[in-house]
């Protein structure tokens, strides 16, 4: 039951800036609600004001810049899927934000929200790892642009300080890439992961024909605090002087063996990890690199 | 395909849409929670935050103090009598100085607003004194700690068939052997436990959603302190129940009462979802050891069996969910010798209780298991073992019941084997699996059961049906019955029945509510009855007002009772169609010839007689039959299972719905491939972890399989137009042939139940290793 609170709606994203440069109440963002409202039922003193930025018109926009997109924190899953640039050159991210939720959480819950929630199993968290996003937060009086990556320290924990907002979401362009995402869920669709992979990779093809990793960037989810990058398995295909089948099983070992899963109520520690590298096979595989 | 003479019914046999379709579609349906009246308080309850402990003090004076609080009720302010047991009196409505699973309620607080409740419950302090906790089977069986002072077993039923045992398997020609485990199963209907209570002509009115209004009336009385006749239970529409709002809506209608008798105003109890997850009785878990000898030619000899079944911390209707458990533990097979014991336990966790199918998928799966590992390790088809030892006419159960009629299972295994393919598909599979470089392994899996009707041996002195037809002098009929809709379709069922029996069209017919006030006690909504049982009270009123139509049709058509047809509306001429006179003008004529055209309908079920002491006898007067194929498909890498295909064989008798009756079969088959693949429910140290519908995870339709339903029908003799049950059938063999096609996919017998991903994933690697080794050799 939801009782206790108070909500403030902002009309701009200044007012928003101000608003939490002077509250001394804990807050939270409301703009999909999908996860915010669930916790306040379930914890209903977690929170005694909701911030609704749902109406900010600046944070729902979608840019298209020179070398890079820029995603309003605002934009809803919904809209990233009506998206060509993204159905184009982001697979793994279409594939990601498809799976979250049912169509009725996709039309209301966003991006930014999914990223400030900062599960260790938040699904547009790993696509977007592997596309090096990177994000801005701001505050009244500052304005930086940190890697994706480094903003998560925890289940639910972030480098976000109280006088902060997510604002975008910024992806580098990719091209000659393909990417893919998959998860082991509970059921086919309505879950939560127990393990997530998402996966760009760039590669061509020597002369003498063997191919070569130009690029290659796996993130995995539900397998640690936070999602991680599987560096130890993109760093050894990037070097694998011939990228073939052996290399790929190669791969998914090290992948395997950069979890840190947990057991919990959805599934256990060494099943989640071993999943990590079977999951990358199947990305390897599905992405079609030898083509 | 209809027969000749199921073409003789107009209604009966016909997809006629439900009733109930339009105010469920758009939203007009009026559940419990939409309804609401003045100067209504919103109730919540307080719950025990251990599994075992003494309560040393209540604090209510921080809640009391809380704004729009109007009452904290404990044990002590019960103006009746602290008991809700349903069958045995072990049980409080609120508990008193001990508590016995973490969510027992203690205390019940009243507020202006749901919020200020909620928030009221959680400032009631109460201080414990933890004591040791029983958490599983085994300890409880060993009894070093005790739940109950009188000891921790709940009940004990004995099936002793033929001769000494341990001499029979000596005879067989070979013994399996092979323990299993299964979780427990939340019903997890739509619409979360709820119920409203309001005083009116001196006694209690209780409006909400449940199986049983005659088993809340008399809840209520007890709690309150009334006689039965100043308790008034209205039926609100229900958003299912499958069991689980059998005997537990009472606990939260009384304690609702008992809040609207003391403060004079109406209460509303609806349970959140959490909370709902964490009280509400499940189905039971069990450890069931079972021993099966068989002869060279296939034919079951011996069957040993131990089943212990973790009740809980409360009895509830534990003793009458195992008592099916100890009739159906040997499936619908011929077996000379039988030695059965099923032991009901208590342990300090949540109670167990009715669940679809009432003890019986867990010995089913444990049974149907034993079969396929003897089918695949004697190399004898699955179809034909089954065939080979099943129940037929004059054959025996294992309780000795001789089959007197309506027996169709070997046509049910027939249908399956055909309609599911399976000769074909199984060689398709064969070369599938033969195939390294497929990604999936393909199985598929045979179940057969069979299910007593009604409520049997244990409740037939409950197991009795009233009914009141009106008949208004337009023409339109009014119907009144003491089994409820929850969802199943009973509303258009029933109809279907009396508007056959009585000559009109389905759309002149109107239900009232399910009312204590108007019907007799009706016994409950459970059981599969609800067809044969309302079935029959309706057509015992509608023959009497049968038989007053067709006097006033004499009168008017000028020809004899035998020459006069009556259906869709119309008594006419046999010979002549366009010689009729309409219902609606029959009901006329009455009405102003002052002949009543209102009458009650009564129905008993046949007496059974049963021997408790070795489960010997007739525990019911008939049974459904089922088989079913199940296809699987299991990826070798994750484990994950998809079951793509399921084919149903159902003898219920008479099919009174065709649509309906295969939707039945729909829900028992989602539910049931849930319970065999999915649903999981996590305990740890006597507390419930999977406390959400995120972690507490059911199919959706993704997940759902292909379902084809086939009908067998062989009549029964006092089923409403040959009609048996089918509500829990539908679910019952499923669990096993998920599980054996599964098991025959990776080629392991998978003996706990939820089997997920994460354990087929772990047999086919000790699978690989053991193949490897051999190999090796």
């Amino acid at each position: 039951m939801l009782r206790n609170f108070k909500v403030l709606t902002p009309s701009s994203l200044n007012e928003t800036l101000y608003i939490i440069n002077n509250i001394e109440q804990p807050y939270r963002f409301l703009c999909g609600g999908t996860d915010v409202l669930v916790r306040m039922k379930d914890n209903p003193g977690f929170v005694k004001v909701l911030i609704d930025i749902s109406k900010i018109s600046e944070l729902a926009k979608i840019e298209e810049h020179k070398s890079t997109f820029v995603i309003g924190a605002g934009v809803r899953h919904e809209t990233i899927l009506g998206c060509s640039h993204f159905i184009d050159n982001y697979n793994g991210l279409i594939e990601a934000v498809a799976a979250i939720g049912s169509p009725q959480i996709r039309a209301i819950a966003t991006l930014g929200g999914n990223i400030g929630n900062a599960s260790p199993a938040g699904d547009s968290i790993a696509a977007l790892m592997a596309f090096d996003a990177e994000i801005e937060l701001r505050s009244i009086d500052s304005n930086r642009i940190i890697r994706l990556e480094d903003f998560f320290t925890g289940p639910g924990k972030t480098v976000l300080k109280n006088n902060e907002i997510i604002t975008k979401i910024i992806l580098p362009k990719f091209e000659g890439y393909k990417s893919g995402w998959k998860r082991l869920g509970q059921r086919r669709a309505l879950t939560i992961s127990k393990v997530s992979a998402a996966l760009a990779i760039s590669v061509s093809k020597r002369p003498n024909g063997s191919f070569k990793v130009n690029d290659i960037k796996i993130a995995l989810g539900a397998v640690a605090p936070t999602v991680i990058r599987a560096r130890g398995a993109e760093k050894f295909l990037l070097e694998t002087p011939n990228f073939n089948r052996a290399a790929i099983e190669q791969a998914c070992v090290l992948a395997s063996k950069e979890a840190r899963p947990i057991t919990d109520v959805r599934s256990n520690a060494e099943y989640r990890s071993e999943m990590c590298g079977v999951l990358l096979g199947d990305l390897i595989e599905r992405v079609n690199v030898f083509e | 395909m209809l027969t000749k003479k199921q073409n003789l019914y107009s209604v009966v046999g016909k997809k006629v849409n439900r009733v109930d379709a339009l105010e469920k579609i758009d939203g007009s349906a009026r559940y419990v929670d939409d309804l609401a009246f003045e100067d209504m308080l919103f109730a919540k309850m307080v719950c025990s935050a251990i599994p075992s402990g003494r309560i040393k003090k209540i604090d209510k004076s921080r809640a009391l103090k809380l704004k729009g609080v109007a009452a904290v009720l404990t044990a002590a302010d019960i103006t009746g009598l602290n008991k809700i047991g349903c069958v045995v009196d072990d049980q409080p409505l609120l508990a008193d100085k001990i508590v016995r699973f973490a969510g027992e309620p203690i205390a019940i607080v009243a507020a202006e607003t749901r919020e200020a409740a909620e928030e009221a419950a959680g400032l009631v302090d109460i201080e414990y004194e933890p004591l040791e906790a029983v958490l599983n089977v085994d300890d409880s069986f060993c009894e070093k700690v005790k739940v109950h002072p009188k000891g921790n077993t709940v009940c004990h039923y004995k099936v002793r068939k033929g001769g000494d045992i341990d001499e029979a398997f000596s005879k067989s020609f070979k013994v399996y052997e092979k323990t299993f485990t299964i979780n427990y199963q939340e019903h997890l209907y739509l619409e979360t436990q709820g119920c409203l209570a309001l005083v009116e002509n001196e006694g209690i009115t209780v409006h909400g959603s449940f199986q049983c209004p005659f088993y809340v009336q008399g809840a209520v009385a007890t709690a309150v302190g009334l006689p039965l006749s100043k308790v008034r239970v209205i039926q609100s529409v229900v958003g299912g129940g499958f069991g689980g709002k059998e005997d537990v809506p009472s606990e939260y209608a009384a304690k609702a009462a008992l809040l609207a008798f003391v403060l004079k105003r109406p209460v509303k109890l609806i349970l959140d979802r959490a909370q709902d997850l964490m009280v509400s009785s499940k189905r039971h878990p069990m450890k069931m050891e079972y021993k099966v000898g068989v002869t060279k030619k296939g034919k079951i000899n011996a069957l040993k069996v131990r089943a212990l079944a973790d009740s809980g911390a409360y009895t509830t209707l534990s003793t009458v969910v195992l008592f099916r458990t100890s009739v159906h533990f040997g499936g619908p097979y011929v077996i000379p010798n039988v030695c059965g014991d099923v032991i009901g336990l208590y342990t300090n966790r949540v109670p167990c209780g009715a669940y679809r199918g009432f003890g019986t998928p867990q010995v089913i799966y444990a049974m149907e298991s034993m079969i396929n590992i003897i089918c695949n390790d004697m190399g004898f088809d699955p179809f034909e073992f089954r065939k080979n030892n099943a129940l037929k006419k004059g054959a025996l159960s294992i309780n000795s019941h001789k089959i007197k009629e309506s027996c169709g299972l070997i046509e049910t295994i027939d249908k399956a084997r055909k309609e599911s393919d399976y000769d074909k598909r199984k060689k398709e599979f064969d070369r599938w699996n033969a195939d390294e470089s497929k990604r999936t392994l393909k199985g598929l899996g045979v179940s057969s059961i069979f299910y007593g009707m009604n409520l049997g041996a244990k409740g037939w002195f409950f197991d009795k049906a009233g009914s009141h037809i009106q008949i208004c002098r337009d023409g339109s009929v009014t119907l009144c019955v003491g089994n409820v809709e929850m969802g199943q379709g009973a509303k258009t069922v029933l109809a279907q029945i009396a508007a056959e029996a009585l000559g009109c069209q389905v759309g002149d017919i109107n239900f009232t509510n399910v009312d204590t006030n108007i019907v007799p006690d009706s016994g409950p909504t459970v059981a599969s009855r609800t067809t044969v049982m309302s079935g029959n009270a309706l057509l015992d009123a509608a023959n009497k007002l049968r038989k007053k139509l067709m006097n006033a049709a004499v009168e008017v058509l000028k020809l004899k009772v035998n020459q006069i047809m009556a259906k869709h509306g119309k008594f006419y001429n046999i010979k002549d169609s366009h010689q009729f006179v309409t219902f609606a003008d029959l009901a006329k004529k009455c009405y102003f010839d002052n002949v009543s055209l209102s009458d009650m309908g009564y129905y008993v079920s046949p007496k059974v007689e049963y021997d408790m002491q070795n489960g010997q006898g007739e525990p019911y007067y008939v049974y459904s039959y089922a088989t079913a194929v199940s296809e699987v498909e299991v990826d070798k890498k994750t484990g994950e299972v998809h079951v793509n295909k399921m084919t149903c064989a159902h003898d219920v008798g008479r099919v009174i719905n065709p649509m309906l009756a295969s939707a039945q079969i729909e829900g028992g088959v989602a539910q049931g491939v849930g319970y065999a693949i999915m649903e999981n429910m996590v305990s740890e140290k006597g507390h419930i972890k999977t406390l959400g519908l995120s972690t507490y995870v059911i199919p959706t339709t993704r997940d759902f399989a292909e379902v084809k339903s086939v009908f067998v029908e062989d009549k029964s003799k006092d089923g409403p137009y040959g009609a048996k049950g089918l509500g829990e059938p539908s679910l019952m063999p499923v669990v096993a042939s998920v599980v054996n096609a599964i098991s025959n996919a990776a080629g392991c017998q998978f003996d706990h139940v939820p089997v997920l991903p994460e354990r087929v994933w772990e047999a086919l690697n000790e699978k690989k290793m053991r193949d490897d080794e051999s190999e090796v050799r």
